[in-house]
């Protein structure tokens, strides 16, 4: 049986129900997403790597709890989050703002991402931007632009309302926009 | 909109493919039944009903006690507002609002609209409850201590009078034909037309040494021939 034919649902019931390896096939279908989605959001690469092993070894252990009448990719984004936010619990008093904007410079450095855009400059303020705002803004921005989430999606994953969605990435824009432009006329 | 960025890192998909699956092998990670989803559901369950319960049943005593209270007027209700079942009614209200939040049982809902939906079926409830005879027959029973916590607890009678004794006290056979001794302590304000037998009333107070001391009376329409 090829496992990459199967469609996500009947992978975790195949998974519950037959054969618990074929996690494996879970984990390599979602890792590139979430890992990239994580890094967007912590601004660091080593950090990314851990909270979505984290959030993989949470998935495992409580995927007697997926429905699968729901979508898994919003089931492991909802794991990430929820392990992200609890790194950030974890760790934020020990942060000061400067390490912040080391992982934003991290971030930016890696070639992957420069090359995909023309106006470098412009990336680099709206990443610096985007690292800069609290991750209440932070994340549905990442999740609707980033990651292409519908609003319907960002809702099950963040588990607030739609209206607390729209604001929040109103919010986020503005503020990116703000510094944005901040930062061109300082330039 | 941003363009989705491409990530094409092949080593690095299988590297963590491969150290989730060796951490639940080594550690033993197995995944948790489904029993304990379903316990932890049934508690949750259990626990907003509770909270809801709490909050609509002292919504309801809260409306029982205003409209036991309400004939005496304005003055009346500011000085008896049952505040101890406020109190408890805004609390099952705030634990059962922090519940649905905590555990995101209503997470489409928006804060303020999950508080004004908690308020609203409370205070739907309560309302409900109230028009029951719950309240009158829990008020009679061995339960009915806790309606006496309120600070002044407050009984209401509606009646005849069917003997006055003197200016200050008369017989009142109540509805359910009970014969209540009715005192009317000095500062509370009479009638002007006075009490007169056959006349309706209604009385507000409580039982003491066998009588019943008002804090308010009320005459309806002229006294019967």
């Amino acid at each position: 049986m090829d496992l990459r034919t199967i469609p996500d649902e009947d992978l975790v019931v195949y998974v519950r129900e037959v054969d618990l390896s074929v996690y494996r096939e879970v984990v390599d279908r979602y890792d590139i997403q979430l890992l990239r989605y994580a890094r967007n959001l912590l601004g660091n690469e080593l950090t990314a790597h851990t909270v979505v092993q984290e959030s993989f070894i949470s998935v495992y252990k409580n995927i007697n709890a997926f429905n699968p009448r729901l979508k898994l990719s919003n089931f492991l984004y909802r794991a990430v989050h929820q392990e992200a936010l609890g790194f950030i619990s974890k760790h934020l008093h020990h942060a000061k703002k400067g390490e912040f904007e080391d992982f934003a410079e991290e971030f930016i450095s890696e070639e992957d991402i420069e090359t995909e855009f023309s106006d470098k400059e412009l990336i680099k303020h709206i990443q610096m931007s985007l690292h800069a705002l609290p991750i209440k803004y932070r994340e549905p921005l990442i999740l609707h632009f980033f990651e292409q989430k519908s609003y319907d999606e960002i809702v099950g994953i963040l588990q607030i309302s739609a209206s607390a969605v729209a604001a929040r990435i109103s919010v986020g824009k503005s503020l990116v926009k703000k510094h944005v432009e901040t930062k061109k006329n300082n330039h | 909109m941003l363009k989705r960025k491409k990530i094409t890192t092949e080593p690095e998909q299988h590297v963590l493919g491969r150290r989730v699956m060796e951490r639940i092998r080594a550690e033993k990670i197995e995944p948790v039944p489904v029993s304990t989803f379903l316990v932890h559901k049934l508690l949750l369950g259990i626990a907003i009903a509770l909270s809801g319960f709490i909050a609509v049943f002292f919504t309801s005593i809260v409306f029982y006690r205003i409209v036991a209270i309400q004939f005496f007027g304005r003055t009346f209700i500011f000085e008896h507002f049952p505040w101890f079942a406020s109190g408890l009614a805004l609390c099952g209200v705030l634990l059962t609002f922090a519940l649905l939040e905590y555990y995101k049982v209503l997470y489409k809902f928006s804060l303020i609209s999950l508080f004004i939906f908690v308020c609203v079926v409370s205070a739907a409830g309560g309302f409900l409850l109230n028009k029951t005879p719950l309240h009158t027959r829990l008020e009679n029973s061995i339960v009915g201590g806790i309606y006496a916590v309120e600070e002044t607890p407050l009984h209401v009678y509606a009646g005849r009078a069917i003997e006055v004794r003197t200016q200050n006290s008369f017989v009142l056979e109540t509805l359910r034909g009970d014969h209540l001794h009715v005192y009317i302590p000095a500062g509370v304000r009479l009638p002007a037309d006075g009490i007169n037998e056959g006349q309706s009333i209604f009385v507000a107070g409580y039982q003491k040494g066998g009588q019943f001391v008002v804090k308010g009376v009320l005459t309806i329409g002229k006294p019967k021939a």
